[in-house]
């Protein structure tokens, strides 16, 4: 077992970082626990409504100075945001271990994600030009002009701790805009750490705040004036029925992007080792608690007889229960672990909820994850072992809700028709993928499936920061998507200006 | 045999090229003659690790198979044996040497062959470390002959 350096010593009391400075709260303060070593490592306060105030008032102070700031002048403030953050590259994914409990190999990959939507807003010269048309009419020229709004808010969830602030924050400072941030009250150190490095990238005072907390800023959010917009990623209830519709009802652009239940189609071509390897990611990687994840995994039939397809599936389950036990689970800074804790306890017994909802509901119990081995000698409590279910029908609970745990169900659909049926008679509509040799089938899937992100023979369908981030039907709430140039268009209004000279 | 996560191969692989860089340093000391020859090599090493260290922090990203583990891989089948003994003569030195690069080869080879697929990036680079290797063991070898 070798476990890398912590780089939290001691506990650390997280501070807002309001108008270029680090200040205490009034509110009350949270113990943070790493899930994994079960020690406290910080506490975070729940902040105050007058905070956020403040720090919507100082953005509003900085804007007017910020925007008329050249472009690329705001690209080289970026260039040196980047450059700091690849200097504390190792520091910020060890962090994202500590706090969150993803392994040391999954935090740096979320590290490496989140500098990469730096390094796409760096681009703001190009991304943010205009159109122009001479002679719309004779001796009048058009042309569009992309101007920045003011004031935005960000909402970041637990899953991701360092990389989810960075898919909105960089694109609008780039484009001339202000932000505060709201990080998960359940892991805020990174995202505390990225405003320090702000402040050493020399991003004027104002420009980029941080306000910890809870509902209350998350509610003052909504309702305040200079808001212009909301960034949100979280679960589908609160994305959709209070931050989607209070946007709406305060007219606020919104970004909301939020929960899923994901399907892998297992299709009989499919590179069987491969495809298992592939999985194992996906369902497990960040125990589950992925966006991303994929939940349900259908062996399809096309082609088969009953007696093929019914050997198929033995095979599929038996070779992911098989690759599933061997995943190793501790510490995530033991560099020889797959699957870290679960964020907390009680997110760990929502999980064994569901399980116990799945036995109830009739689906056989093909790997109990309650029932674990731990390397290393931390406590249990937050640990959660990868469990695979079988015989899962997709009218059962655990076909159709989002678990955000280390659950993966093992489904059958007689053929890929019936499969993408399955797909969209689910809510959700984030991601879907297929493994496959057939290049026919995987055009069906593209084609058809209503999700808003599709993996080919990949797992996670993760888009890249120069993509937008997508998703459908309950997994997605607004307009544009965060990330990439839809980005850049959330962050600035289109003005259209009609010229004529006498 | 422990789990070989991709962190735990890169780790092993920084630890490889600093301690064959150190020996080459050191032989450097011992036989000025040739001092040149053998700091080219630990120049050689450093440059493997920095390919290695990058395409690790600048290409894998948390989507693609973090979890994925190097299947069959001993470490400890890798592990070399870079002290001088004080004593040691030329032919000695360069007998260690030699077969010091060809257990790192077989190293990064055995890393690539398991990654062609999943984690492709980590294999173009190995394969590429796997190659260097390879040429340090033939100019050894001339160094031999």
């Amino acid at each position: 077992m070798n476990v890398l350096e912590e780089p939290i010593k001691e506990p650390i009391e997280i501070k807002n970082y309001i108008d270029g400075e680090w200040v205490e709260s009034e509110g009350e303060y949270k113990d943070i626990v790493n899930p994994a070593t079960g020690k406290v490592i910080g506490t975070v306060p729940i902040s105050t409504q007058a905070e956020f105030n403040q720090a919507v008032e100082s953005a509003q102070e900085a804007f007017p100075y910020w925007r008329s700031m050249p472009p690329v002048a705001r690209a080289r403030c970026l260039f040196r945001l980047k450059d700091l953050l690849e200097e504390n590259f190792e520091e910020l994914s060890r962090i994202q271990t500590m706090e969150h409990g993803k392994t040391i190999d999954e935090s740096r990959g979320e590290t490496r994600r989140g500098i990469e939507n730096v390094e796409v807003a760096t681009g703001i010269p190009s991304l943010m030009q205009g159109d122009y048309l001479e002679d719309i009419a004779s001796g009048i020229d058009e042309y569009l002009i992309r101007q920045p709004l003011g004031t935005f808010g960000v909402i970041t969830p637990f899953n991701f701790p360092f990389m989810i602030g960075l898919w909105f924050a960089p694109y609008a400072v780039a484009t001339g805009n202000c932000v505060v941030l709201k990080p998960s009250s359940e892991d805020p150190f990174c995202q505390t750490k990225i405003a320090e490095l702000v402040e050493e990238a020399g991003i004027p005072p104002g420009v980029w705040n941080v306000v910890n907390g809870g509902r209350t800023v998350v509610s003052e959010m909504l309702d305040h004036p200079d808001i212009q917009g909301v960034c949100f990623v979280g679960s589908t209830p609160v994305g959709r029925d209070v931050i989607f519709k209070r946007c709406g009802a305060t007219g606020k652009r919104v970004i909301a992007q939020t929960g899923a239940k994901n399907f892998a189609l297992v299709m009989p071509d499919a590179d069987l080792d491969r495809t298992i390897a592939a999985c194992m990611t996906s369902f497990y990687g960040n125990a589950g608690q992925r966006c991303l994840a994929n939940a349900n995994l259908v062996i399809v039939g096309e082609g088969l007889t009953k007696k093929e397809h019914e050997a198929f599936y033995q095979k599929v389950v038996d070779k992911f229960v098989a690759a599933a036990t061997n995943i190793q689970m501790g510490y995530g800074l033991d560099e020889s672990i797959q699957m870290g804790p679960l964020r907390d306890v009680g997110k760990k017994e929502k999980v064994v909820g569901y399980i116990e909802k799945g036995i109830a509901e009739g689906a056989t119990l093909k790997l109990d994850g309650r029932e674990f081995e731990l390397v290393g000698d931390w406590p249990r409590d937050a640990f959660l072992g990868p469990t695979v279910f079988e015989d899962v029908t997709p009218d059962m609970i655990i076909a159709q809700e989002e678990i955000f745990g280390p659950v993966a169900n093992m489904m059958k659909a007689d053929n890929l028709d019936r499969a993408i049926e399955m797909i969209h008679d689910n809510p959700f509509g984030n991601a879907a993928s297929i493994f496959t040799g057939n290049g026919k089938w995987a055009r069906q899937v593209r084609y058809e499936v209503k999700c808003g992100n599709i993996g080919i023979n990949v797992g996670v369908a993760a888009p890249m920061a120069f993509f937008p981030f997508s998703g459908m039907k309950d997994s997605f709430f607004g307009t544009e998507h965060g990330q990439g140039t839809e980005a850049i268009r959330f962050f600035t209004e289109s003005k259209v200006v009609i010229e004529r000279w006498f | 045999m422990g789990n070989n996560t991709a962190s735990a191969i890169i780790s092993f692989a920084e630890r490889l090229e600093d301690r064959s860089a150190a020996y080459y340093r050191d032989l450097a000391e011992r036989f000025p003659k040739e001092s040149e020859v053998f700091l080219s090599l630990a120049k050689g090493c450093e440059k493997t690790k920095t390919l290695v260290v990058q395409t690790y922090r600048e290409t894998v990203s948390d989507a693609l198979e973090t979890g994925y583990s190097f299947e069959g891989l001993d470490l400890s089948d890798y592990e070399i044996e870079e002290t001088l003994l004080e004593d040691v003569d030329y032919g000695e030195a360069l007998k260690k040497a030699t077969a010091l690069e060809g257990r790192a080869a077989d190293f990064y080879q055995d890393v690539a062959n398991r990654s062609r697929s999943l984690l492709a990036t980590i294999a173009v680079a190995f394969n590429s470390a796997a190659k260097r290797r390879k040429k340090h063991k033939q100019k050894l070898e001339s160094l031999v002959n």
